[in-house]
């Protein structure tokens, strides 16, 4: 009798709390990627619609509305929007977005609801228990909010170009870094250009760093009490001097990078990591052989018509011999971007529709897509992106060889880097001093000195805006 | 009060009439536009400028914060090499602005027949009703290493010349300054060349008759009776090319290092990337100040150099 | 009304002269400088249509032969580029015709009476109001892009077209009243004057007078503020519905490819857009240059 009591408790629970209350009205989402039947695609989207579809029939009265109005640059349409109080009810932003260059107030801090029960999930206790413990805290606010739901990664990879290989006699992926540095430099003697891209340094440097600064790996994440490396534990590791040039392993890794980008020519490397949208160019035209990108790229060479084989490879081992002070530790999996399901749910501010009852109802919606099955449903129909929670599987676009991909998100994920602490560090104040010391604008030394300098201004600016004394912390 | 009105004479007591009812009437003639400028110009303008003092993101209420956005930007390491940049552009663009579009009217103006003049002013004003961003997207691809700029320079020998043009940092920001040969703004051209349309025919049978003819002409006749158009003109290039940033955003993001980062992309910046927009206000109150600055001062140039050629 | 008081300008000569110009030289040399003036012009307008040569052949790739190359001629046509634009933007195409078309009317309207207020009339806070319209093109558009929004929201109009509309209208304001004004302070007074005289009333003198006399400039206004308007996207994407998008707008979904991704756009198709949409200023511009031309030389002028 007991174990049936227990569980028809547990139904009867999960059927009062599984339930969008007394709302009813319209729900208004904003997917990005996924957004379903968007006008003009191929092959249009059908996962999410069915869901929302299955959640109406269930639900009568209410009504999810996906909308494909075009957005040319969302953190904007995001402001404007949330200032006339007319925010989509729930909406893609980038995490990073929306912790720090976004203002306050335009998102619902969900970690409570992430804390209680996912009623949609039979014998679920936190709805977190089933996300991804890493993202979750690398995604949560300075003050403790997480204000979006993530579901999936980019995962990085080098792809390449078979029949340029071939070309240049290369017959075997690079697996170490002299490697790659040989198979660059045969391709550039074979009048094929290795690269032509933005070497971006948040990308390069992830893989770099996670091997030098591995045996630190636990030090780096935990300052802040929670896995993965945050823009606090970033802020604390520049105040020590850790994550600076001040630490010999922080730029030792630079000059041997260049010796692989002087194979390139030279016209993206002092560019903007923007540039890579056009870079990307020359990959599908053939002219040249390898190009490093997310893998969302994989569904856009297809749409590209792209002719010749496609293969990738991970980001090589290092090795002591060849890279001073490396430690061997895999890092293929060093660098992921945040995908396509990541979403966050307005305020009473950005929406003045989002009663508390109205939340209710929104909140139930989320939970019912925003279970692992679903993820994966919604996730692998689009074919670029990995979902990041345990048990949930990676499907690519067929049209290359994912191997690679699929033996990087087999690892686990360890990843140590700079450039979140304040909102340009990585992509901006580094990547122009990387890009002048590539393209031999400027000495070692000379980036050295910028480097720090940007650095701590960087720690500064943290500690300004979240009121912390960097240098108390443990 | 020092005079009554009855006391005014009757023919100043008719004028004060006149010009009221003028004037009245003048009111009338502009109230549609104030109306207009006032709810969607003024007052968005307003909001925004007077939160150049506080730290406004765009929704929340801004607290005030005195000069700090002020203070922070001037103390920004970037600002002082983009101010150099942007004078550079300002100075230069002035001479893009005016030069090529002068030369083109006057070459279109002293074409034989109105048919063939009308055929060549077309010519130059078809390529507007393609959107700018082609021409960045063209000039991106002429300027690459191995783009046709540098091909060119091949086939020609000067292999020396070559450069990387975007990526060097001595030559970027004069690439994109110089950016767009011929550099025929459509609109300067139609301006200039009305301008040349409406010098008295006595006077230019006059200096005929003095032998000013072909650059003599230019400099006697024209550009003194061209001062309106050129004056009209190098302002709305100083407005705009201190404003402009569109060309370093898509083609060097600024860079290599700072070497085409211009005020305006700073403020570009920090407003839709970082949505520090009371920050970004502070950049433009200074640009602001800067363009009045500018302007006064060309007003005065202008006259000055008109009152002497006269 | 007598306007024949003043001298024969430029355009009067060219048109009683027809012949010889104001030359350089005479006899052959006429030729040969007229020749040269040709070869010139011809060398520089062939350079500047370059971006449409440039969109024109890239119309007409797919995305690998765009990457591959983007100056050639592409040996393998792929004109369904222009089919797949095409399907894209028939619907918008329209609705930015209706669009822009009232935009930019209404922008000359309003701004020719208020710039004739200010270059021809004489009232108190003339000035001042000038500096204050003037004073509009020193701030930059998107600074201000939230306030517009609040503002745009906060005024309940009968179709979603005029919330467009309207701002865009305002948005032009200061830069037309600024070059009507250089333009009608230019104007002879003593034809103004004559007009006074003869008893024309403001308005009067400006219907019959000064706009006609203005042709070239106002075509001119129209056409350079007609092309920022057609091109707008950023207002327009987050104003209209999806029943009034406009060809911008649909320009952005079409290359992103997605709702809002990162994705690169189908390059040919793009080009072929860019042809198409730019199919209605041509047929605009060649209407309005017919007006521009008899504006010139129909003598309108003399009155």
């Amino acid at each position: 009798m007991k174990p049936i009591l227990a569980l028809s408790l547990l139904l009867t629970t999960s059927a009062s709390l599984a339930a969008p209350g007394p709302w009813k009205g319209t729900v208004t989402m904003y997917v990005q990627d996924y957004t379903p039947n968007y006008p003009g695609q191929k092959v249009p989207l059908k996962a999410f619609q069915q869901l929302a579809d299955a959640y109406q029939k269930a639900n009568p009265g209410i009504q999810i509305k996906f909308s494909a109005t075009p957005v040319p640059d969302n953190d904007t349409m995001v402001r404007v929007k949330a200032a006339a109080g007319e925010l989509f009810d729930i909406y893609w932003a980038q995490v990073t977005s929306l912790n720090s260059t976004l203002p306050k107030g335009v998102a619902t801090d969900l970690a409570p609801y992430f804390k209680q029960p996912n009623p949609y999930i039979p014998g679920n206790k936190a709805w977190q228990d089933v996300m991804n413990k890493t993202v979750l805290a690398e995604t949560t606010a300075p003050g403790g909010a997480v204000y979006a739901l993530s579901g999936d990664q980019v995962a990085y990879t080098v792809f390449y170009n078979k029949d340029l290989f071939k070309k240049a006699g290369l017959t075997k992926e690079p697996s170490t870094w002299p490697e790659l540095l040989a198979a660059a430099r045969k391709l550039k003697a074979a009048g094929i250009v290795p690269m032509h891209a933005v070497p971006a340094y948040p990308w390069w440097s992830h893989h770099f760093m996670t091997d030098l600064y591995s045996k630190d790996y636990a030090k780096l994440t935990g300052y802040d009490g929670a896995p993965g490396q945050s823009p606090f534990d970033e802020a604390v590791a520049i105040q020590r001097g850790l994550l600076t040039p001040k630490d010999p392993r922080f730029l030792s890794w630079w000059p041997a990078f260049k010796q692989f980008t002087d194979t390139w020519p030279k016209d993206y490397l002092t560019a903007d990591p923007a540039k890579n949208y056009d870079a990307f160019q020359d990959f599908v035209g053939g002219k040249e052989a390898m190009l490093y990108e997310g893998s969302y790229k994989a569904r856009e060479m297809k749409d590209a018509g792209i002719k010749f084989p496609i293969g990738s490879f991970n980001f090589p081992q290092l090795s002591a011999a060849a890279t001073p002070g490396a430690t061997g530790a895999y890092t293929g999996n060093a660098y992921s971007g945040t995908g396509s399901f990541q979403y966050a749910v307005s305020t009473n501010r950005a929406n003045k529709t989002m009663t508390p009852d109205k939340l209710a109802a929104v909140i139930d919606w989320m939970r019912y897509f925003g279970t692992p099955g679903n993820l994966q449903k919604i996730v692998a129909e689009n074919g670029s992106y990995v979902p990041s929670w345990p048990g949930t599987k990676a499907q690519f676009a067929a049209n290359f060889d994912s191997a690679a991909l699929k033996q990087q998100i087999s690892q686990p994920n360890r990843a140590i880097g700079v450039g979140n602490a304040s909102p340009n560090l990585g992509w901006g104040d580094m990547q122009k001093i990387f890009g002048l010391y590539l393209s031999g604008n400027i000495t070692l030394d000379q980036a050295k000195a910028q480097a720090q300098t940007v650095l701590d201004r960087a720690a500064q600016d943290y500690a300004r805006k979240n009121k912390v004394d960097l240098s108390k912390v443990k | 009060m020092t005079a009554p009105a009855p006391a005014l004479p009757p023919a100043a007591r008719r004028g004060l009439l006149a010009r009221l009812r003028r004037g009245g009437l003048a009111y009338l003639f502009v109230l549609p536009t104030v109306l207009l400028l006032a709810w969607y110009a003024y007052y968005p303008a307003y909001i925004a400028l007077t939160r150049a003092f506080t730290d406004w993101d765009g929704l929340n209420t801004p607290n005030f914060t005195g000069l700090e956005n002020f203070r922070q930007a001037v103390t920004d390491p970037a600002m002082g090499q983009a101010s150099l940049n942007s004078a550079l552009w300002v100075g230069l663009g002035l001479g893009l602005a005016v030069i090529p579009p002068l030369l083109v009217a006057e070459l279109i103006f002293h074409l034989r027949g109105p048919r063939r003049q009308y055929a060549y002013r077309t010519l130059f004003i078809v390529p507007i009703v393609i959107p700018s961003l082609v021409l960045l997207l063209v000039w991106g691809s002429f300027y690459r290493s191995d783009g046709l700029i540098n091909q060119l320079l091949g086939t020609l020998h000067l292999g020396g010349l070559q450069r990387e043009w975007l990526s060097d940092p001595h030559t970027a920001l004069l690439s994109l300054i110089f950016l767009g040969f011929p550099y025929i703004d459509a609109f300067n051209l139609l301006l200039l060349y009305a301008g040349l349309q409406n010098i008295p025919g006595e006077v230019i049978e006059a200096a005929r008759l003095d032998g000013a003819t072909g650059w003599r002409r230019i400099w006697t006749i024209d550009l003194p009776l061209l001062g309106p158009q050129l004056r009209l003109i190098g302002l709305l290039a100083i407005i705009g090319n201190v404003q402009y940033f569109i060309s370093p955003l898509v083609l060097t993001g600024g860079g290599p290092g700072n070497a085409t980062t211009v005020p305006a992309l700073l403020m570009y910046q920090t407003a839709v990337k970082f949505g520090q927009y009371g920050y970004a206000m502070s950049i433009a109150v200074m640009l602001l100040i800067v363009v009045v600055v500018l302007t006064l001062l060309s007003q005065r140039l202008g006259r000055l150099s008109q009152g002497a050629r006269l | 009304m007598s306007g024949q008081t003043f001298g024969r300008t430029g355009r009067e000569r060219h048109q009683a002269e027809r012949g010889p110009g104001p030359g350089l030289g005479g006899g052959a040399g006429r030729t040969l400088a007229e020749l040269s003036r040709q070869a010139v012009l011809l060398l520089l307008g062939l350079l500047g249509l370059f971006p449409l040569y440039f969109t024109l052949v890239n119309s007409l790739k797919n995305p690998t032969q765009y990457a591959a190359n983007l100056l050639n001629v592409p040996l393998e046509l792929h004109p369904e580029n222009f089919a797949v634009a095409w399907g894209q933007i028939n619907g918008p195409m329209l609705h930015s015709v209706i669009i822009t078309g009232a935009s930019v009317i209404l922008t000359l309207v309003l701004a020719t009476l208020s710039a004739y207020a200010f270059a021809l009339m004489d009232f108190p806070g003339r000035h001042v109001l000038f500096a204050l319209i003037f004073a509009l093109l020193l701030i930059p558009d998107f600074l201000t892009l939230i306030p517009l929004y609040l503002q745009i929201k906060a005024l309940p109009l009968p179709s979603n077209d005029l919330d467009l509309i309207l701002p865009t209208v305002a948005a032009g304001q200061a830069f037309c009243i600024l070059v009507l004004r250089t333009a009608f302070e230019a104007l002879p007074r003593d034809v103004l004057e004559a007009a006074r005289i003869d008893g024309a009333s403001a308005l009067q003198t400006l219907t019959r007078i000064v706009v006609p006399m203005s042709a070239p400039v106002l075509v001119s206004v129209a056409i350079i503020r007609l092309i920022p308007v057609w091109n707008d996207y950023l207002l327009p994407s987050l104003v209209l519905d999806e029943a009034h998008r406009t060809l911008p707008v649909a320009l952005v979904a079409f290359q992103g490819g997605g709702a809002s991704s990162s994705a690169a756009p189908n390059y040919g198709a793009l080009m072929a857009s860019y042809l198409l949409s730019a199919v209605p200023l041509l047929l605009l511009f060649s209407f309005l240059m017919r007006y521009y031309i008899q504006g010139l030389s129909s003598g309108a002028v003399k009155g």
